[in-house]
């Protein structure tokens, strides 16, 4: 057996909590209050919030509250509330392949901020067109929380000045 | 008028086939109650109830004295503002009630094969509402579109409702539609096995209204 794989002797080396513990403490008003610069619309805001916090594993719905709420109270701390200026990307819902043609309403009430891939890859469209595709593929309780995310980043780079 | 309460079983089924089993039920159970009064109707709940799980409720709630309520109002309150709604299962009294209260609303419908019918003939009394099935009600999705359901009897933990709500509101269409009504049709569950129903947790809908 390898090092790696040898059991620390004073526990497990992962403690796995129980799926209600992990949720326990979500608080879905509060994280909901905190996004409505982003998400103005009451029914918007429900149905993206139910889609992080209520929908796929508990890990997951835990994990995107304890982000989206830091990022939240820094915004808040720091006055970042408001949509982040400068275009903004529309992110559409996965869909049945067979059927993707046939609905004309499939964008995500939150979309992606341009912005923020500049400051990643000054100057390159394509890698911020793949940087797009990384935030917004995949289970949507993962690239709903990305782009969320992306949101407040933008936000709050928009608050702090560039360093030389 | 003589009532032969062997066959009302077949009558029923192909009833509820395209009427749905509740509305089915409350137009059997006025009738029978007409002819023959609570005892009659007590007799035929006693010889199908088991077989037909939300006759067995209705004709129960009938010998209560309660009376179908059709008010589609309180989940037009929570469609006002979508484009679009599926409606898995047909109860044709409710139906008809949200159709009218939702002008605005692109309706479809996915009839249940439970209890197959002539769906050519159920969606012509439903002008201007597309048929859907499980390959296609996707179509509707979007960030103003729901699914909706009938509710026959709910608990503080379970719901009881047709098949195809389970692969309707499963883990990919979750995040595909807004909201996932229940319309509760019958209050509490069924006294016997609830057959042709599915039993799912209660917390699957973002909304669950008495009717």
């Amino acid at each position: 057996m390898s090092k790696h794989h040898k059991h620390h002797p004073h526990g497990p080396p992962h403690k796995r909590h129980a799926s209600s513990a992990v949720t326990a403490f979500i608080d879905a008003d509060a994280l909901g209050e905190a996004l409505t610069p982003w998400l103005p619309a009451a029914a918007d805001r429900e149905f993206v919030l139910r889609c992080v916090l209520d929908e796929g594993p508990a890990h997951h719905r835990g994990s995107n509250y304890v982000l989206l709420s830091l990022l939240a109270k820094l915004a808040q701390r720091l006055g970042a509330q408001a949509v982040a200026p400068g275009p903004q990307r529309t992110f559409e819902m996965r869909l049945p392949p067979h059927l993707e043609d046939e609905i004309d309403e499939r964008a995500w009430p939150v979309g992606v901020p341009e912005g923020v891939f500049d400051v990643v890859a000054p100057g390159d469209p394509r890698a911020a067109e793949a940087m797009t595709d990384c935030l917004t593929d995949g289970p949507p309780q993962h690239a709903v929380a990305n782009v969320l995310m992306a949101q407040l980043l933008a936000s709050l780079l928009a608050q702090v000045p560039e360093r030389p | 008028m003589t009532v032969d309460v062997a066959s009302i079983g077949q009558s029923f089924r192909v009833a509820a086939s395209e009427l749905g089993m509740c509305d089915a039920a409350w137009r059997f159970v006025a009738e029978i109650d007409a002819a023959g009064g609570p005892a009659l109707v007590r007799e035929v709940r006693d010889a199908h109830g088991r077989a037909f799980p939300v006759l067995d409720a209705v004709f129960a709630r009938h010998l209560a004295g309660v009376r179908p309520a059709v008010d589609a109002a309180p989940v037009a309150a929570l469609c006002h503002d979508l484009k679009r709604l599926v409606v898995v299962g047909l109860e044709a009294w409710w139906l008809d009630a949200l159709v009218a209260a939702l002008p605005n609303v692109e309706l479809g419908v996915l009839p249940s094969g439970a209890l197959p019918g002539d769906t050519a003939r159920m969606m012509s009394n439903l002008p201007g509402v597309t048929q859907v099935g499980l390959d296609r009600f996707q179509r509707f999705a979007g960030p103003r579109s729901a699914l909706l359901t009938f509710v026959y009897g709910a608990s503080g933990s379970s719901a009881f409702v047709l098949p195809e709500w389970v692969r309707a509101q499963g883990p990919d269409v979750r995040a595909q539609f807004r909201s996932f009504i229940g319309w509760n049709l019958l209050g509490a569950p069924a006294e016997v096995y609830p057959r042709w129903l599915i039993e799912v947790p209660r917390d699957q809908f973002t909304d669950l209204v008495d009717a």
